[in-house]
């Protein structure tokens, strides 16, 4: 939101480009890091294809992450329950 | 910070970050096939090395990227070729570990289950793919 809001209107409207070079490596590796935990909670089990497909979608849309809040809300709760389940294990 | 002081780092955090990789894959390979006769201590080293990967492992792993990406740009080796060639291996790698930690995480909350079979023959990969990226790394060939 940084990069979008501020830093890009602040380079190409006010010809101010120090906040994208600094912001802008911020962002990249943050998107590393989330495509990474994306993989990993894939890996972990219970998600369909078409939420996997959700997920990865709301990392390339703008405020794709604000869209998804609701899904991974639900998603947290199921886990939170199925750990608590008979023959589960907490992790 | 010099470009000497971001490559020794680089190389200590890859060091640490495979040595990870690898374990991770040493005690996938070592569970039980049969998931309902995993025993106690199966689960307690499944925990161990769970704690482990989040702890050191994985944060490790997002500085190899920092630093390598730092280092690329400073010394400005994102118009050579042999870079483009090692960055999707190191992708594979990274996508790899996310599997191995996504399944030991399935694992620990429920005992009774398998790990893909192409995780527990991945250790001659990973050492593979470390052999070229540091072959690419040392000697720039293109």
């Amino acid at each position: 939101m940084v990069l979008v809001c501020i830093a890009v209107p602040l380079k190409h409207l006010a010809g101010y480009p120090t906040v994208t070079s600094v912001i802008g490596p911020i962002h990249g590796v943050t998107f590393l890091a989330y495509v990474w935990v994306v993989i990993q909670t894939i890996s972990g089990g219970g998600w369909s294809r078409p939420e996997v497909a959700r997920l990865l979608a709301a990392s390339v849309v703008p405020f794709g992450a604000f869209a998804n809040a609701r899904l991974l809300a639900r998603k947290e709760a199921a886990l939170a329950s199925s750990n608590h389940s008979p023959g589960m294990r907490p992790s | 910070m010099t470009l000497a002081w971001i490559k020794a780092l680089h190389l200590a955090a890859v060091m640490i970050w495979i040595g990870g990789m690898l374990t991770l894959s040493l005690v996938i390979a070592s569970l039980s096939a049969n998931g309902e006769t995993r025993s106690r201590q199966e689960l307690h080293l499944v925990d161990i090395v769970r704690k482990w990967d989040g702890m050191v492992t994985t944060p490790t792993m997002l500085l190899v990227w920092i630093l390598g990406l730092t280092m690329a740009h400073q010394a400005g080796w994102f118009s050579s070729p042999w870079l483009w060639v090692k960055l999707p291996i190191v992708a594979l790698l990274s996508g790899l570990h996310g599997v191995q930690s996504g399944t030991l995480r399935r694992i620990a909350s429920d005992a009774g289950q398998t790990p893909p079979v192409f995780l527990k023959v991945s250790a001659p990969f990973i050492v593979a793919a470390v052999v070229v990226v540091a072959a690419l790394a040392a000697t720039k060939p293109f």
